[in-house]
Parts: C-alpha cells; structure tokens; sequence
C-alpha cells in the first residue's frame, strides 16, 4: 500500500511546495494531499483487497467459528463447543495423518534444499552448456503433476518398474514401493524432490548472481579457499534468498496434497495420507464441514508456527 | 472492540452472498399458485433447467429429454452440464446456495438421504404413490422415515456377473448356472486358469476373473449378502462379516486368478478393457456396463465375442432366504428443487413421473442402459437391441434380483464408508492381516463418534 502511494507523494509534495505561500496554507494543503493519497493508494490496492476479501479472509474467519460447529454445508452450523476438538484428541487417522505430514516435511525440505542449493552453485559456474542443464533441472515443474505422477507411479510398480528392474541388478529383493506402508511415503517424497528442486534452484541461481564478485576476488586476497568463500561468502550475502526458499518451501511442504492424491489417495492403508488430504476428506467425502473447519485450524496452526519460528530465527540472524 | 472490527468483513460477506444467492436463485415462476396434482395445462408453455454430466459420453440425459419433448411440445427442458466426478460436490454447493437446478438426478441412496437434510428437495410423495403398489418398479428405497419421498428413479443398475461365453467354451468349462456360491465361483476360475492357457490364451496377460479395485467389489457383497440388518453390524461397529470376502479376495489375487489390487490401483487399469478385451473371462459389475460394451464392440474398441450375463455368486456361508440372488445397487434418482413453483413444478414433476415410468424406460432401455421400470415391453426393448445378450439366463439376471443399497444409508455412512476405504487398500495390499485390518477400522470407526449418534 505504502509503496505504491510513496512516490505519488513526493511528487505531489514538490508541486505543492512550489505554489506554496503561507505556512498555515502548507499545513491544510499538506492535509489534503495526505487524504488525496490515502484515497488513492486505497483505490490502487482496492481490486486485489476486496478480492482477498471475499475470498479468502471471510472465509478464513469464519473457519475459525466453524471449527466449533456440525456442519454439513446445509443449513446453518450448529455450534457443538469443544466437541470437535475432543474428537480430534482420539481421532487415530487424524493423528497418523499429522505425523505423516510431519514424516514428509522433515525429509522433504533439507533434502530438497541442499540439492536445489548445489545445482544452483554448479550452474552458476562456467559450466559449459550450463543454459541446457538450467532448463533440465526446471523442466519437472513446468509438467502436469497429475501426468507426472501417473508416470512415476509406472516407474515405481514392484514387479515390471524400470527402478526395481535397474535394483534387482543390486539385490534381490527391491522394495514394494506404492504397495508398502514402508516405501510409499519415501516414493511420495522422491517424486516431490524431483518436481520442485529446479523451481527453488532457479530462486537460488537469482540470488547467487546479486552476490558482487568484488567479495569473493577480497576473500581469495585474503587467502580463504573455496569451501571458506562457500561458507562465508556465499551464505550470509544468501541469507534473504535462503530465508523465502526456506519458508515457502515449508509452506508447501505441509500443504502438500496434489502428490499424495494422484499417486496412492493416502494408502495403502494410511500410510501417505497427510492433513491437507484428510481435511479434503472429511469435507467432502463425509460432508463434515464443522470437523474438517477442526483440523484444517490444526494445519494453519502448524504453519503458522513454524514459520514464525523461521522469521524469529531470520531476525535474529540479521541483528 | 478488536473482535467486533475482525466480525465486519465477515458480516459483510454474508450479506453480499445473499444478495448474490438471491440473484441466481429464483429461475422466474410465472405462473399461479395452485394444487400440485394438476398437471400441467397442454397450452401452457414452460422451461426448465435439468443437472447432468459429461454430456457428450453419458447419452441417457440427453434421450430421457428428446424423448419426452417429444411426447410433450409444450415444455422445454435445458441441460446444464457438471462434472461427473465432481457432480455431488457441485451440487452441493448449488444447494446450500439456493442455486440447484429444477431437476437434478441423484447418483446414490447415500447422497439422497444427505440432500433431504437440505431442504433442497420437493416434495415428490404424490408421483410416488402413484408407482407405490407396481410390480415392475421398487421406489421404496426413495421413502424416508415419515413416509414422504424427495426423488423417484429413472435407472435401477444392480451389480451382476458378465461373463464371456467364448472363453469358457474355449476352455471346456461349464458356464454359470444362476446358483453359483463364491466357492463355486472361485472353483471355476481356478478351472479356467489351468485350461486357458492350453485354449490358446496369453497366461501372463489373461486371468480367470477382473476384480476391480473399488471397496465395494468387496465390502458391499459382504454386506447386502450378510443375511444381518445393517443396524446389527455396519452401524454398530462390527465388520467381521467382511472376513471371509476379504480371504476370498486374498485367494483369488495370491493365485493370480485376477490382477493382484497393487499392481491394478498403482497403473489404474480401467475394468472396460479388461473385459471388453478378453483379459478377464469373468467380471462383476453393474449392468451399467453392458450399454458400455455393446457400444464398444460396435466400435472395435472391445473384440467381438458372445456374453452373457449371470447373477453374482452368493454367500456360501449365509442360507439365502428369498429366492431372489441378493445383489447390491443404488438406484439413480430424479429430484426437484424445492425452489421451483408454479407452472414450472407441474413441468418438472410430468417430466420426473415419466423418466420412471414406462416411457422414460423404453427410451432408456433403447440405449442399452437399465431404466427404472421393468415392465415387459421395457424388457422386450432392451435385449432386443443388437449386440446384447440373448440367452435365457441373462435376460432373468437382469429382470429379478434383490438388490440392496450399496451403502447402508445412515448419517454416520460417509465416515464408516471412508474409514474402510482405507482398510480394503491395506488388506488388499496385503500390508495388514484381514484381522487385525477390521479390529483397527472398526476401533478407528468408533474414535469418530459417529455411532452413537
């Protein structure tokens, strides 16, 4: 908001410094320019906010009362009091849906970023045909995750897969993949790995190229080697970049639903069902509004979290 | 103060989507107020919206309309299209909006008995007296507990055995009788595995029998042929009664007499060609399918071979009291909106009476697909069309069966119903002993707290 009223303002403020007489005539006019630019910036933000509005913050208050509620989406919620959030205490799915959610996101995240982060490193060098190697690496995100997944889910059958046929070269007895509770949340993990490393890699490759080589060419005068310059260098001038790769990236990591659905819808058994997929269940498969409003408040709080920590971490580092 | 400021854009929210509510709902009632008996007057023009899905692969909407235009020049009925696989969530969030359409079919009990809570439904109770005494249509499953009904059907699909005559010929095996157990189920597709292959058959590409992956190739056979009221198991809490389909299931996939459920769920083979191909001699499934497999042997899609069509096997366990084989199948239903009045209710209602009646079912049964009313005259069309069954059996399967409810209805159905989901994936992957599988659905079942409500 206050950015796109900033330089209006300056603006505005010269002209009238111009015409400008007495100084009680500044104070009313300065007055009158600060409302035209109140007015102004609001009608520049106006299409975006009362979209957000509507959309999205009504509907997330009024989560935060349906979650009290029976709903089935008929009607109006009746309110139940702790009802709800009882029944999430000793709801088993729910909870084996929260660690599996967890379970991904604790192996999902470093994995994804460390690899991003080195194949951002490796294409910022002079790589020859590094251009090609760039569009590889984001080649997965920019295909239909529902075809991706149909065709990993091929890759990944026990008996004719090409992955179990190149590992029975190894051992004898390959996992069972998507018909294992074991290996079906690894294989969920490995394909998410696989999609999003080259969307963050190019993040990160944006970010490389603001460091200013003039900071490596001291660091190589001062006599560090490249592992220092790595630590050292490259890092800290990273450390914005890092701080949005690291919270979108947990973001998404705990919102994952697409993946799970298209590639096992949960099973076998629970064992790939995550929060987002049993929030999407109890809503419409079961007509539940008032628990699903429950556990989505969990999922929300979960992200909520965690991210605070990340920005509390961020701005501690920054002091 | 604070909370009072954060309850205004809510508060506002509200009212603008019942102001938008208020703008898509009426669909302008012209005419006056008046019994709902009458019918409509001949010179009275009327049009009304009526919900279907994947229009362009689904012919019966488009029939059951022309048909009855035709009998009825006076009343225009539009087609809004939906999607099929999200039909029941689109319609939902038209209902609680106010914005259904004037006709909407209902594709299972489970869904009917939900939408009644919504008061989105006319009542229909007059048409269905009208059918109440019938012997060649069961509206009973459309009547609640006060003794009023929201919708009539216009197709009775129930889950029978199609089978194909030339593989068993082929392989020197006695086809279905019509009194067949699962046991002797199973017997014959053992039998047909041996012989098969020596028939000239592919034995690693073509099995005895097509299972499909859905939880009710399993779970609803167990329950419709339980010989047990769904209130002394399904809504209690009990589900042993599911063990020996499930050990049944777990035979047939160990003795690769079908496709095993991992390798059918993970590369999402289609139950079309598995049958229409001649991957599979045996094939339960809802008669849905033959329309689907006439068109297709038509079309080269499926190869050309004689099939017929057998009851499902029974439960060898459990005597079968009626004479009747017990199957399962959800009628697929017509409701009103209870928002349309007047001139266009009595269009609305006409259309409905005569999708269920004979009418309707004639022009269905033309298609191929299975209508509502098995009249003779209905019968005579249906297997009269080229490329259906022809023989004795198929035409009995098809007529007489006692079909109960895919899903017991209830409200605590959805919940129960999607717990198991998760059970049959884990049994049938054989991740979890079928034991200890229904201990823990039936103790997760319990943790919902739906049943004791």
């Amino acid at each position: 908001m206050g950015e796109v009223a900033e330089p209006k303002t300056s603006s505005n403020a010269r002209n009238g410094n111009s015409h400008r007489k007495s100084g009680d005539g500044a104070v009313v006019e300065a007055k009158a320019i600060s409302r035209r630019n109140l007015r102004n910036g609001l009608l520049f933000i106006a299409p975006n906010f009362l979209g957000f509005m509507f959309l999205i913050l009504g509907p997330v208050i009024a989560l935060f009362y349906i979650a009290f509620t029976r709903w089935s989406a008929f009607g109006d919620p009746k309110f139940t009091g702790t009802h709800n959030w009882v029944r999430l205490a000793h709801d088993k799915i729910f909870w084996a849906s929260f660690w599996n959610t967890f379970y991904y996101s604790v192996v999902h995240i470093p994995l994804t970023l460390i690899i991003a982060f080195a194949l951002a490193v490796l294409l910022n060098s002079k790589l020859k045909g590094r251009t090609f190697f760039r569009t590889v690496a984001f080649f997965p995100y920019i295909t239909s995750i529902v075809a991706a997944a149909q065709v990993w889910s091929m890759l990944f059958d026990p008996k004719s897969g090409p992955i179990n046929m190149f590992l029975r070269l190894f051992i004898s007895n390959p996992p069972n993949w998507l018909g294992s509770t074991a290996w079906a949340m690894p294989a969920v993990i490995i394909v998410a790995t696989w999609r999003e490393v080259g969307y963050y890699m190019i993040l990160l490759l944006a970010g490389l190229q603001t460091i200013p080589g003039e900071l490596y060419e001291a660091a190589q005068l001062d006599g560090a080697n490249g592992w220092q310059r790595f630590w050292h260098v490259t890092v800290p001038s990273m450390r914005p970049t890092l701080f949005f790769v690291i919270v979108t990236l947990t973001i998404g990591s705990f919102k994952i639903l697409d993946l799970t659905l298209v590639m096992t819808d949960g099973g076998p058994g629970t064992s790939t069902l995550v929060l987002a997929q049993y929030v999407y269940r109890v809503a419409f498969d079961r007509s539940d509004f008032g628990y699903a409003s429950t556990v989505s408040l969990v999922l929300f709080a979960v992200c909520m979290v965690v991210t605070l920590i990340q920005f509390w971490y961020n701005n501690r580092k920054a002091d | 103060m604070k909370l009072h400021q954060a309850y205004k854009p809510l508060a506002t929210a509200a009212v603008l989507a019942v102001l938008l509510s208020g703008c898509g709902g009426g669909s302008g009632s012209g005419g006056s107020q008046s019994s709902s008996n009458e019918t409509l007057d001949k010179n009275v023009k009327a049009s009304i919206s009526m919900a279907g899905w994947s229009l362009d692969m689904t012919p019966e909407f488009k029939t059951l309309v022309d048909g009855f235009e035709k009998e009825h020049p006076n009343i225009k009925i539009n087609i809004k299209q939906y999607s099929a696989d999200d039909y029941d969530k689109q319609l939902t969030a038209d209902i609680s909006s106010g914005s259904q359409p004037d006709v909407f079919p209902i594709k299972s009990l489970q869904k009917y008995y939900v939408y009644s809570q919504s008061k989105g439904m006319a009542d229909l109770s007059d048409i269905a007296k009208g059918y109440e005494g019938d012997k060649n249509i069961d509206v009973s499953q459309y009547k609640m507990d006060d003794g009023k009904y929201y919708a009539l059907p216009y197709r009775a699909d129930a889950w029978v055995l199609f089978y194909n005559k030339d593989m068993f010929k082929k392989a020197g095996v006695s086809e279905p009788d019509g009194t067949w157990t699962w046991d002797d189920y199973t017997k014959a597709a053992e039998q047909l595995k041996q012989k098969l292959p020596e028939a000239g058959y592919d034995a690693n590409s073509v099995y005895p029998i097509y299972q499909h992956t859905w939880q009710s190739v399993v779970q609803a056979f167990a329950q419709a042929q339980s010989g047990k009221e769904p209130k002394d198991n399904f809504f209690k809490g009990d589900y042993s009664y599911l063990k020996s389909y499930y050990k049944r299931a777990l035979k047939w996939q160990d003795e690769k007499l079908t496709i095993d459920w991992n390798t059918a769920s993970t590369n999402k083979v289609q139950y079309q060609p598995q049958f229409g191909t001649e991957k599979a001699a045996m094939m339960p499934m809802g008669t849905w399918y033959a329309a689907v497999l006439v068109e297709q042997q038509k079309n080269g899609q499926a190869n050309k071979f004689e099939w017929g069509l057998a009851p499902v096997p029974q439960n060898p366990e459990v005597r079968n009291k009626s004479s009747k084989p017990i199957t399962f199948g959800d009628p697929t239903g017509l409701a009103i909106s209870s928002k349309t009045k007047g001139d266009q209710l009595k269009a609305a209602k006409e259309f409905v009476k005569w999708c269920a009646g004979e009418g309707g079912s004639k022009a269905l049964a033309n298609i191929s697909t299975t209508p509502a009313y098995f009249s003779k005259s209905v019968t005579d069309v249906f297997f009269k069309v080229d490329g259906m069954a022809k023989d004795q059996l198929s035409e009995k399967t098809w007529r007489v069966h006692d079909t109960r409810p895919e899903n017991p209805v209830g409200a605590a159905t959805d919940t129960i119903q999607n717990v198991l989901k998760d059970t049959h994936s884990s049994i049938m992957t054989e991740t979890k002993k079928v034991g200890p599988a229904l201990d823990e659905a039936a103790s997760n079942i319990k943790d919902q707290g739906v049943l004791d409500e």
